[in-house]
């Protein structure tokens, strides 16, 4: 087992991620400049820490994988076999996610931006509902009593923030 | 005393029943999410904020009610950490060793009621620090320039960065990622468009509530989906939840030292209750010597971090006040709010706004009484909020966080912003990246861009004068200071350094 990809990708992600910061900023232009600093100098400042932070993880991910491989080279003969693989940074290690995490995780985050869209046709109340369910499902609850506790929850929240708050939140379908 | 009659005023503030009865429900508030694993105080603050201005109280009244969630948040979290051996929050970390063996040895009520009163120790001792160092502070930073806002704002970020994480490489990027997001929007100097890409709803920039809310309700739900599971034993049982006069006593001297030690940690930026608790517990486990049984069971080792973390909160709250600048993620997300509300926390706050700055140390001492009196009877009522199921909890978690963020701007489109955002804070945290530097540098980014422009426009474009005081100088070399001492002491910061959650705020 070699060591993840995951921090290499990462830590190229960060340099990326500053380089185009960084080459956006070349074209905040003034034509009549207010202040000798400009606007393009605070960007600029944020995308050299990232890009420090980003070489040296790249640095310290690669370091991590030559010592891993190492690592099982030398394990292969001993029967040692994982040894510090998953030593490096930042990984939760000892407890890491169950299977089928990735999915969960995936179908949550699809979840919430579902939502955004759904709010405004369906409403505060249904779309809360219905969303409130799918989630207590991803989390192993019951369907039935996760959408009765999410029905409950949603019109709570309308009520506080409607009538308690005076805060507007779309009605949707029920309007008619 | 001066200070003694301002705080009279203080309590009149305080005492009236609108600011009493949010000081109570601050601190209810506090100690729930500072109980439940992963759901902090910053996630309620953060929520709470379009809520306060959608209705409009005072500053002070506001100020109130979020300070009492934080403070509040430093009693819950003894509770989870004693009875489930899960910290609620990561200064809770070292309360775990010896609060939770008492638990095993069926001391769970004497841990909890020991917690508690060390707790109000804690609380309202630091208190007595924070009215008589709080003005003194702010007299001396009034002489602060540009210059030296920008050098103390690189301090809070060096200092924040040098203790939030156990990687220097990725706190940098986290800051740099703040900075960077803090720049989106209209360039308030030159009303150039920056990072919009041609998006409307982004010239005003990123409101600092979606991203928060994202960063970190969100990836905490997100997180929990990683375990269908509910890890807890459902609360173990505790017996009963009393005083023990004879351990009270003993732990006396236990008590005001963690609350001095918390303290001076809790002024420091970027050090706070995590720090304060790890300090407190090492300095009684070197003076009890061979007589102590750290690690099985000592009350010490509960009453000295609790004592601790509580009275950093208080201290972390002078430089929030008197200069405007956070030492760390919770206390960030408060700094925000305060600007929100029309407040600008400074030098200036205590003179121009003294029913602020008095009304709140008046309502924090309440704040410990309701605290204490719902952390020693009540305890068990707060205990039943832990065996909720997590298939409502964590929905419910994320229906407030949309309800919160779609409050901000009546927008969906902030919601799928919280979306990505969450998305961003889960991978983050998996990469062992510290999420405080991010909100800190959300906050503080506008703020340290108009000081560096301001001071390079007050000098021509002189780059010197950054340096052309000796008090800015003096910052400067804190700031560096801060990064460079701990990674020269670096293996031995290590091996006691934060238990790494990568969760870095408090």
């Amino acid at each position: 087992m070699t060591a993840s990809r995951a921090p290499l990708i990462a830590a190229l992600g960060v340099v990326v991620a500053a380089a185009a910061i960084a080459l956006e900023a070349t074209t905040f232009d003034v034509a009549f400049p207010t202040d000798p600093l400009g606007p393009k100098a605070f960007p600029m400042v944020a995308a050299v820490l990232l890009a420090m932070g980003g070489l040296a993880l790249v640095r310290s991910a690669r370091a991590d994988r030559v010592k891993a491989a190492r690592a099982e080279a030398d394990g292969a003969e001993a029967g040692v076999g994982r040894g510090i693989a998953g030593a490096d940074g930042g990984e939760t290690g000892a407890d890491g996610p169950e299977p089928g995490a990735a999915r969960r995780i995936a179908l949550g985050t699809v979840s919430f931006v579902v939502y955004a869209f759904l709010l405004a046709p369906l409403g505060f109340v249904l779309a809360t509902t219905l969303e409130f369910a799918v989630l207590a499902r991803l989390f192993g609850g019951p369907t039935a009593r996760g959408a009765a506790a999410g029905l409950v929850f949603a019109l709570l929240l309308y009520a506080l923030f409607v009538y308690g708050l005076g805060l507007p939140l779309p009605l949707g379908i029920l309007e008619a | 005393m001066d200070a003694l009659s301002q705080l009279a005023v203080g309590f009149s503030v305080a005492l009236q029943p609108l600011n009493l009865s949010l000081a109570l429900g601050g601190v209810v508030v506090g100690t729930v999410v500072g109980m439940l694993p992963g759901i902090g105080p910053i996630n309620a603050i953060a929520m709470l904020i379009p809520l306060l201005y959608a209705v409009g109280l005072p500053p002070e009244s506001s100020l109130i009610l979020l300070a009492g969630i934080y403070y509040g948040s430093q009693y819950g979290n003894s509770i989870s950490t004693i009875l489930l051996n899960v910290p609620g929050t990561a200064s809770a970390v070292v309360t775990a060793i010896d609060g939770h063996q008492m638990t095993k040895q069926g001391r769970g009520g004497e841990a909890l009621a020991l917690a508690a009163v060390s707790s109000f120790v804690g609380g309202t001792l630091s208190i007595l620090g924070l009215i008589f160092l709080a003005p003194a502070l702010s007299r001396w930073a009034i002489r602060f320039g540009p210059a030296e806002y920008f050098a103390l704002m690189v301090f809070a970020f060096s200092a924040l960065s040098s203790v939030s994480g156990k990687s220097v490489p990725r706190a940098l990027a986290a800051t740099g990622l703040g900075l960077f997001l803090a720049t989106i929007g209209m360039d308030p100097n030159s009303a150039v468009p920056r990072y919009t890409f041609g998006q409307l709803r982004l010239f005003d920039g990123l409101d600092f509530v979606v991203v928060t809310i994202g960063l970190f309700a969100v990836s905490e739900v997100l997180l929990v989906l990683e375990k269908t599971e509910w890890g807890g034993e459902a609360a173990a049982r505790y017996g009963k939840v009393s005083m023990k006069l004879g351990a009270m006593f003993r732990s006396f001297w236990t008590m005001i030292r963690g609350s001095v030690v918390g303290f001076f940690v809790g002024v420091l930026p970027g050090a706070g209750g995590t720090i304060a608790a790890f300090l407190s517990y090492s300095v009684e486990e070197k003076m009890a010597g061979e007589g102590g049984r750290f690690g099985r069971g000592d009350e010490r080792g509960v009453a000295g971090p609790e004592a601790a973390n509580n009275a950093a909160t208080t201290g972390a709250m002078i430089p929030l006040l008197t200069l405007g600048i956070p030492g760390s993620g919770t206390t960030a997300v408060l700094l925000g709010a305060l600007l929100g509300l029309g407040l600008a926390p400074g030098p200036l706050l205590i003179e121009r706004n003294p029913e602020v700055f008095w009304g709140l140390a008046a309502s924090m001492y309440v704040g410990n009484v309701f605290l204490l009196l719902l952390n020693l009877p009540l305890v068990g009522l707060f205990v039943r909020v832990l065996r909720l199921p997590r298939w409502i909890l964590m929905p419910g978690v994320a229906a407030l966080s949309f309800v919160a963020v779609y409050a901000v701007n009546q927008s969906p489109f902030d919601l799928v912003l919280m979306a990505g955002f969450g998305l961003l804070g889960y991978g983050m945290r998996k990469g062992g990246f510290p999420l405080a530097p991010v909100i800190l540098g959300l906050v503080l980014g506008p703020l340290m861009e108009k000081n560096l422009r301001r001071a390079l426009a007050l000098s021509g474009g002189e780059w010197s004068v950054m340096f052309s005081s000796s008090l800015a100088i003096g910052l400067w070399a804190m700031a560096v200071a801060a990064l460079v001492v701990p990674w020269a002491l670096g293996a031995r910061r290590r091996a006691r350094a934060l238990a790494g959650s990568g969760i870095g705020a408090e």
